[in-house]
């Protein structure tokens, strides 16, 4: 878990973070969102320990990130927004180069992993140089994910990369994220963000502005969506039946509604539906749109932090 | 295992033909040296030294101070700092990896060196002054061109130059055969050694050499955000007077001496400009200081403080000292002298110093109120007060306002000038104040 408390920081001119508090829980997905010059790489620098907060604390599990910043480098892979790479090294030489620096012991099975979780392994020999955007932005995730860190801090990822490297990229952080990484990613690029993000953390002049999961977890109240190839008469009737849902709304072959439960509750509510006889042509959960949700929050602006939690 | 930096450094330096090129460039250089210089009478031995300031102090330094600045430029500086590697780690493997080519290049002089004609031991005494040499300047290159960005915060041809053009002086001084200090032959090092001794010459560059090289290895610490209390800075103003010591008789005659006290007025000035000047730690220092947590405001004093205060101590000790050191070895029967005309008598290096501190907290304060080249503009501003405007008030006969901008003239009344320079000082530190209490919103978490 990740910790953020009363942070502030200021830059000699202004103050970029101001009283910031949050937490990231473990194995999730956060969408860092704010417009530009809203403090998000300052916070992302803060929390990889490359700058010292003016007040307030950040933990990493039991750790201070700030108390030995060293050691929290160790337990977090960051890539910067303006990330640089070692041009005419190899790739095989920047990622051993950076085993190396982190004092690693089994080098090579160190940079083979990391060259087959970021699909490099058949560019080992290339000059970093010769890479395409999309490949340098994978071969900084592999350098920042070399160490087997803790918590994954990424600035932009997808900034100037086409959308076949784009929908590249978010292949490749759905996948971190199914091996149990907690990340922190930050763009402009809402949409994509939606793609792989559990939770959304909105900043806007150094202030949070929201912080809330974008889909359900575990023993909470999941929204859904119902469509059918035809309507039913007693739809209604039928899902007030199997109990455990709220918020019911039905139009035509339409429903949405609110589920207590795991997914396994989800497909004994599809197989009750199909053995009733309703013509079920989708379900899914519905999960919140991170742009409206973003832009809802945008709009009222900065508010009490009290009443913000994820 | 082999520091992993120095080994980046290795891999993108030596490639299979660099390590051909090496030899065959320093055999066409050295053969066109060789031919210029014959004309006018050198020996080869002279043409391999020529060819190794080439070397080591004009590439081997520029070398060392692109370092980190190459890295700040690429982007990777941010993930060097989140490695592993220790700050000494780091330091050589950066100072002597970015040269390492150069060293390479170096080693081929050597045996042109052998073949000068030179024997075996002189031939290994100019290689090792030249090693010195070649150490202390990549070192220092490495320290400017670090401090230069740290207060830049960014890359900048001009900061990498000037940083090369000190490890340029460096490395004449490490590595020419000279007495640098120029000192006669009989003086004695606290009667032990002549500071002519090639022994005791050797020995000062290798301490100078080992000062930088800790320099460099605590600016990294800072950089690298280890825990990094001014004590070696510190350590290095103490060595300083000890060593200092050393050329006088007495303690008296030292600090009553003006080259002694030109030392450190020296260090005050450079230790100043390479402050960063965040307003930030400041504002730090001083809370850390009222609230009385003197282990903290230790660790975030500025180094420039403690210069100053090592001088305004070495001012007072040498006014207590009695007699008008100021004048020891100044012909005084020679008023156009510019130290003639600083005030003598007993409190003469006490009003110099008031007057250096008047300069730190003016060039301080302006640096605020200006970010953009503030210490540069500063000391040209304060440069020209001292010097043409002072001379303007002479012309135009006002003497009695010169202590208003530089210590006047000895026939000048002592509370006068102290009247001045008491007012200026109170100025400007009201103005500081002014200025820090207007970031109160900044400073608040502080």
């Amino acid at each position: 878990m990740i910790r953020v408390a009363d942070v502030c920081f200021d830059y000699p001119s202004r103050r970029a973070l101001d009283d910031v508090s949050f937490i990231l829980e473990k194995k999730t997905v956060t969408a860092l969102v704010g417009p530009n010059g809203a403090g998000k790489s300052t916070l992302m620098r803060l929390l990889a320990a490359l700058e010292r907060p003016r007040s307030g604390s950040m933990m990493i599990g039991q750790d201070d990130v700030h108390a030995d910043p060293r050691r929290t480098h160790r337990r977090v892979g960051f890539l910067p927004d303006n990330f640089g790479l070692y041009d005419e090294l190899s790739v095989r030489d920047n990622l051993r180069y950076r085993a190396l620096a982190q004092g690693m012991e089994k080098i090579k099975a160190a940079v083979a992993l990391s060259a087959e979780r970021t699909g490099l392994s058949d560019r080992l020999r290339e000059k970093a140089a010769h890479l395409s955007r999309g490949l340098r932005q994978r071969l900084g995730i592999a350098l920042a994910i070399l160490h087997e860190p803790d918590f994954l801090i990424l600035d932009e990822p997808a900034s100037g990369l086409d959308p076949a490297a784009r929908a590249d990229l978010s292949g490749l952080l759905r996948a971190l994220h199914t091996q149990d990484m907690t990340i922190l990613v930050s763009s402009h690029i809402l949409s994509e963000l939606e793609d792989y993000s559990t939770h959304m953390l909105a900043i806007e002049q150094g202030r949070v502005l929201a912080h809330e999961p974008l889909a359900g977890r575990e023993g909470e109240r999941v929204p859904f969506r119902l469509e059918l190839a035809a309507p039913h008469p007693d739809l209604a009737h039928l899902l007030e039946k199997f109990g455990g849902l709220s918020d019911l709304q039905i139009a035509d072959r339409e429903a949405h509604f609110c589920l207590m439960g795991d997914a396994t509750t989800a497909a004994k509510l599809v197989r009750h539906l199909v053995e009733s006889g309703v013509a079920v042509s989708a379900f899914a959960p519905h999960r919140k749109r991170l742009q409206d949700s973003y832009l809802i929050h945008l709009s009222r602006g900065p508010h009490d932090q009290s009443r913000i939690s994820p | 295992m082999i520091n992993p930096e120095f080994r980046r450094n290795l891999w993108l330096e030596f490639s299979p033909a660099r390590l051909v090129l090496a030899p065959l460039a320093i055999f066409i250089i050295l053969f066109g040296l060789h031919r210029v210089n014959s004309l006018f009478g050198h020996d080869k031995a002279e043409v391999t030294a020529v060819a190794s300031y080439i070397i080591l102090g004009l590439w081997a330094t520029r070398r060392a101070a692109d370092s980190i600045a190459e890295e700040v430029r690429a982007g990777t500086w941010d993930a060097q700092r989140m490695n592993a590697l220790g700050a000494w780690q780091m330091c050589w493997g950066k100072v002597i990896g970015a040269s390492a080519y150069c060293w390479y290049c170096f080693m081929w002089l050597i045996p042109t060196l052998l073949m000068s004609g030179v024997s075996v031991g002189d031939a290994a005494i100019r290689t090792g002054q030249i090693v010195i040499g070649g150490l202390l300047a990549t070192a220092l290159a490495f320290c400017v061109s670090l401090i230069l960005i740290r207060k830049s915060g960014r890359r900048r041809v001009l900061s990498v130059t000037l940083a090369q053009l000190a490890g340029l002086a460096a490395f004449y001084f490490g590595a020419t055969g000279e007495n640098f200090f120029s000192l006669p032959a009989d003086r004695f090092w606290y009667g032990l050694i002549s500071v002519d001794d090639r022994w005791f010459i050797l020995v000062v560059r290798l301490a100078t050499c080992a000062w930088v090289w800790l320099a460099a290895y605590r600016l990294l610490r800072v950089e690298l955000q280890f825990r990094a209390a001014p004590l070696a800075f510190t350590g290095f103003l103490l060595f300083l007077v000890a060593f200092a010591r050393g050329f006088y008789a007495s303690f008296s005659d030292s600090v009553t001496d003006l080259r002694f006290f030109s030392l450190f007025y020296f260090i005050a000035y450079v230790s100043y400009c390479a402050d960063p000047k965040n307003i930030l730690v400041y504002g730090d220092f001083f809370h850390a200081l009222r609230r009385g947590d003197l282990s903290r405001a230790f660790r975030l004093v500025p180094p420039w403080m403690i210069a100053y205060l090592f001088l305004v101590l070495i001012a007072l000790l040498a006014s207590l000292s009695g007699g008008p050191g100021l004048f020891r070895e100044l012909d005084t029967n020679n008023p156009s002298g510019l130290l003639a005309m600083l005030i003598g008598g007993r409190l003469g290096f006490t009003i110099v110093s008031l007057y250096v501190g008047r300069d730190l907290l003016f060039l301080w304060w302006w640096n605020w109120r200006s970010r953009r080249h503030g210490d540069l503009w500063g000391i040209v501003i304060l440069a020209i007060a001292v010097g043409p405007l002072a001379a303007l008030l002479m012309q135009a006969g006002l003497d009695s306002l010169v202590p208003i901008l530089r210590p006047g003239l000895g026939s000048q009344p002592l509370p006068l000038t102290m009247v001045f320079i008491g007012g200026e000082i109170a100025a400007l530190g009201w103005l500081i104040r002014r200025f820090l209490t207007g970031r109160r919103e900044v400073l608040a978490h502080a």
